[in-house]
């Protein structure tokens, strides 16, 4: 046995409960709810625009900092992924610090700091925070975009874009940006080797002094930090960064197909058929409809007790788990539901898919269903509020989305105000199945012939750019679902 | 002692001061009469709570072509029990606002629920009735199977590198029960039947076997009324409860040979993996002080040399994988296009010989500790988090109170200690070596 390093009092009497009656046959009545405390966090504006955010929480002695860049999308055509590579780049040197030590000075500290291409973050503990903040500025202000280093990333970049090809879920998420956005908006562009190829420090230089701009900065501070600390830290090292314009950008609205197509990637080696069914939707962040439609989405695929689990998983053993998700965005977001199936199930897969889609739109939610599914999403939220990071992320959001000042803190109150029509009203808007993307990636010819139910197919690459269906030829081989 | 209808309580507060920073988890813990052990820990500041149960028995509990067995078994637990009707375990979580999981690994079971404090009780109701009258029959077994397939399909069969562990743990921990991984094969999946699920169930999902550690904002003498109510009426398991025998054999043929994997995958992988420390001893403080200056953080020794300045690899890292009765240690890389694995290999070796022989730089281990002393410190962010740690040291080590004192037993480690463990561990024969080959690369190797 190991020395105990403490002080134990063992007490060794016997323990009179007082007992409880308790009855097993039913569920236990909860008690009175617990009140929730959103609190707001402290904020101050630099003189130079950078908007601060300050949430204090003692309990754990650490600090985190992160920094976000509020931009229009960027469009990169033919050097598609120098803005990602831009975003890698920062935090591979700068005027005064080469990356090996940056390297070396962080892990030193204990901490941890990120880059991407529009911000940063980083953590470490509050006796060492002074130290960290002020390389993470200098990163911020400084980086220098090195030429020996943007070699070895592009051959990173072009080794993992090789890795990714026996990705199933990478794959999918390339063509479902494709199929619902299209190749010449923003989201849909996909990096290839060759865009990769292409980049140079010229268009990591123009990125960063385009957009790097404090005018358009967040800030937050999260954890064992004051406010006061946090305006002498943010004025001693960003005082010095200039803003300048930033440049907008406007681009059409990608919309939904005007007939349900099916998209599929060959994977002869695939045992499972990764599904997506996908479509782009207006739906941005803040809007009065995010509250019923954050309803409709947790009844019919949030989480385990959604229709989609409870189907096509615990009703029907297709799949690991089937969900559906909505993503809110300023410009465009999506909705998509998802599952990776084996092979053999893929046409039922999607014949239930469509079913719950068709169903949630058809039939009206149950009083009883909707009132469980508030409880569920409250509960989600109480939760979250575990995470101090949290309120820091509520009120940037409010901040980078101009969302109403009380959208939070007034949460759980529009939840509960959600009727049965409005659900079934945002899901006729919002799903379509007769207007949808599916994207299929597996072993297609065990499959291709018996979804063509659905919709015209297309077959394209891991990029979604248009390819011939794999050669026909009889599979005498595959494999059908154990009953 | 145990036979004896008292209930222990132990409380328990840490008051050292040797690290001054780490946050002291203060707890309560005591034994029902069942052998069911409890532990709580109050933490107000938000209105939530994590019921937690953890089982003593994982994959190394399964006998011979039964593999897969404990997680297969963790899945039939949502199905319901003599109160709680079929599908509905989830739903009253997810009713109540909360979410609940469960994870197996070779050595424990694990459920959870997380719930507004409120809705504590639930979580008591929920776990008591699984403990007491899980409802194990043919349609909960037929689904689950299926489910469980799909999940290793999902997770290993459908993911390039994903049967690394696999593969390593049968070489490895050949001829004990670790040699086989928790989602088992398809062939036992298929196999495993009713009659013994109930078995297993009457074995090892007994009060006795379990550790019942609740963590959040929670009242405790209310807390503890509650406990004893739903689970004091459990009985005790009446059968032994098997603790198998692992006896760890030399690698043999193993040792030190190249053993190809075919996989669908791109870039070849090449993975070293050793006999390391069991979890917990003095030599396992030492060895993850040795993994962090192998890998752990950019400017690391790995990193450092593999990725960035001779570009060999795209990834590398290192895996520790001490558990209750065996230990290992895995470096791995992923080569960068055109590299030759056995390069990498090479090089990889080079970094360990010189461990092996050179004790690092005070300004190296230093860093080293402060990244420790950051995970450390930072650690206990969520209820969750506290009370599956909580009862982790509990079971494994017989005192949840070490869950205060793990950055102390680092701060015993001297730089003369990693050497010495790198000496005493990573040593060409106590180690299995392993090449990931994309497939497409097989038919000209096919000789190998």
């Amino acid at each position: 046995m190991k020395k105990i390093y403490s002080i134990a009092i063992l007490l060794c009497s016997l323990w009179m409960t007082g007992w409880t009656q308790v009855h097993r046959d039913q569920a236990p009545k909860p008690g009175p709810a617990p009140q929730l405390h959103i609190g707001s966090p402290a904020s101050f504006t630099l003189a130079n625009g950078v908007q601060v955010f300050v949430v204090e929480n003692h309990k754990v002695p650490k600090i985190t900092v992160s920094l976000v860049l509020q931009r229009d999308p960027v469009l990169e055509k033919d050097k598609a992924g120098y803005v990602n590579i831009a975003g890698v780049m920062m935090r591979r040197g700068t005027t005064t610090r080469s990356k090996s030590q940056l390297d070396e000075e962080i892990d030193f500290l204990g901490g941890s700091l990120g880059t991407t291409s529009t911000g940063a973050s980083a953590s470490c503990l509050t006796s060492k925070f002074d130290s960290l903040f002020a390389i993470f500025s200098d990163v911020v202000l400084h980086p220098s975009f090195p030429d020996s280093e943007l070699t070895k990333v592009k051959r990173q970049v072009l080794s993992a874009l090789q890795a990714a090809k026996d990705d199933p879920q990478s794959i999918s998420a390339n063509v479902t940006a494709v199929v619902n956005f299209g190749s010449d908006h923003p989201y849909g562009e996909v990096e290839t080797p060759e865009t990769v190829q292409a980049i140079d420090v010229t268009d990591l230089r123009n990125y960063y002094n385009t957009y790097w701009r404090p005018n358009i900065a967040y800030m937050a501070f999260v954890g064992d930090i004051t406010p006061e600390r946090a305006r002498a830290l943010t004025e001693k090292y960003l005082s010095g960064w200039k803003s300048a314009p930033v440049p907008a950008h406007h681009y059409p609205v990608p919309q939904e197909p005007a007939h349900t197509r099916v998209t599929i990637v060959d994977r002869p080696a695939a045992v499972q058929t990764n599904v997506t069914i996908t479509t782009p939707i207006v739906l941005k962040p803040g809007q009065p409809d995010n509250f019923p439609v954050k309803v409709m989405n947790q009844v019919l695929g949030g989480g385990m007790s959604g229709r989609l689990f409870q189907d096509l998983r615990e009703k029907y053993g297709f799949t690991y788990g089937a969900y559906s998700t909505v993503t809110t965005d300023p410009l465009v977001g999506r909705f998509s539901a998802m599952a990776d199936v084996r092979t053999a199930v893929t046409d039922s897969a999607l014949m239930r898919f469509f079913y719950e889609l068709r169903l949630i739109r058809d039939e009206q939610v149950s009083r009883l269903k909707l009132d469980s599914v508030k409880n569920q999403i409250s509960g989600d939220f109480a939760l979250a509020l575990e995470r101090p990071s949290l309120i820091a992320q509520f009120a940037l959001n409010i901040a980078r989305y101009h969302m109403p000042k009380d959208y939070y803190t007034n949460y759980l109150q529009s939840i509960a105000q959600v009727t049965v029509p409005e659900v079934q009203r945002v899901a006729r808007k919002y799903i379509d199945p007769d207007r949808t993307n599916i994207v299929l990636v597996g072993n297609s010819r065990a499959f291709a012939d018996k979804v063509t139910s659905f919709g015209p197919l297309q077959y394209v690459d891991i990029y979604g750019h248009p390819v011939a269906p794999p050669g026909a030829q009889p599979s005498g081989t595959h494999r059908m679902a154990p009953h | 002692m145990r036979k004896r209808h008292t209930l222990w309580i132990l409380m328990m507060w840490a008051a050292f001061g040797a690290s001054a920073q780490q946050r002291t988890i203060h707890f309560t813990k005591y034994t029902l009469a069942n052998g069911l052990k409890v532990i709580l820990h109050q933490d107000t500041s938000v209105p939530v709570v994590a019921v937690t149960v953890l089982y003593h028995v994982g994959s190394k509990n399964e006998k011979p072509g039964q593999s897969g067995f404990a997680h297969f078994f963790e899945h039939l637990m949502f199905e319901g029990s003599r109160y709680i009707e079929r599908g509905q375990f989830m739903k009253y979580v997810s009713n109540a606002g909360g979410d609940l999981n469960a994870n197996t690994s070779q050595d424990r079971t694990f459920y959870y629920e997380n719930l507004p404090s409120n809705q504590l009780k639930l979580g008591l109701w929920l776990e008591s009735e699984r403990m007491m009258h899980a409802k194990i029959n043919e349609q909960g077994v037929n689904t689950q199977r299926e489910v469980v397939k799909e999940e290793k399909r999902l997770r290993v069969d459908n993911q390039p590198y994903a049967t690394m562990y696999t593969e390593v743990c049968k070489r490895l921990f050949k001829g004990t029960p670790y040699a086989w991984v928790t989602i088992g094969s398809m062939e036992d999946l298929n196999r495993a039947r009713l009659q013994d699920f109930i078995e297993f169930y009457h074995t090892y999902y007994v009060p006795n076997n379990a550790v019942l550690s609740i963590s959040g904002d929670i009242d405790l003498d209310s807390t503890r009324r509650m406990v004893e109510a739903y689970f004091g009426p459990i009985p005790r398991g009446t059968s032994p409860i098997p603790r198998p025998q692992v006896d760890v054999e030399p690698l043999g043929a193993y040792a030190n040979r190249i053993d190809t994997v075919y996989d669908n995958i791109q870039l070849p992988a090449v993975i070293e993996a050793y006999r390391g420390p069991l979890q917990g001893t003095p030599d396992y403080y030492a060895f993850n002080v040795l993994s962090n200056i192998l890998s752990g953080g950019a400017s690391s020794r790995m990193q450092k040399e593999l990725v960035d300045r001779q570009q060999l690899a795209i990834e590398v890292g290192s895996i520790p994988v001490a558990m209750e009765s065996v230990g290992g240690y895995i470096n791995y890389g992923i080569v960068n296009a055109g590299v030759d694995p056995g390069s990498l290999q090479g090089a990889i070796d080079q970094l360990v010989d010189s461990l092996r022989s050179t004790v690092p730089g005070a300004h190296e281990f230093q860093k080293v500790m402060n990244q420790l002393e950051t995970e450390y410190v930072g650690r206990f962010s969520t209820q969750l988090g506290i009370a599956e740690d909580l009862a982790n040291y509990e079971v494994y080590f017989g005192s949840a109170d070490l869950i205060n004192t793990e950055l102390d037993r680092y701060k015993k480690v001297t730089p003369e200690d990693v050497r010495r463990v790198a000496d005493k561990y990573l040593r060409d024969d106590n180690r299995i070596v392993l090449y990931y080959m994309p497939k497409s690369k097989s038919a000209s190797r096919s000789g190998s």
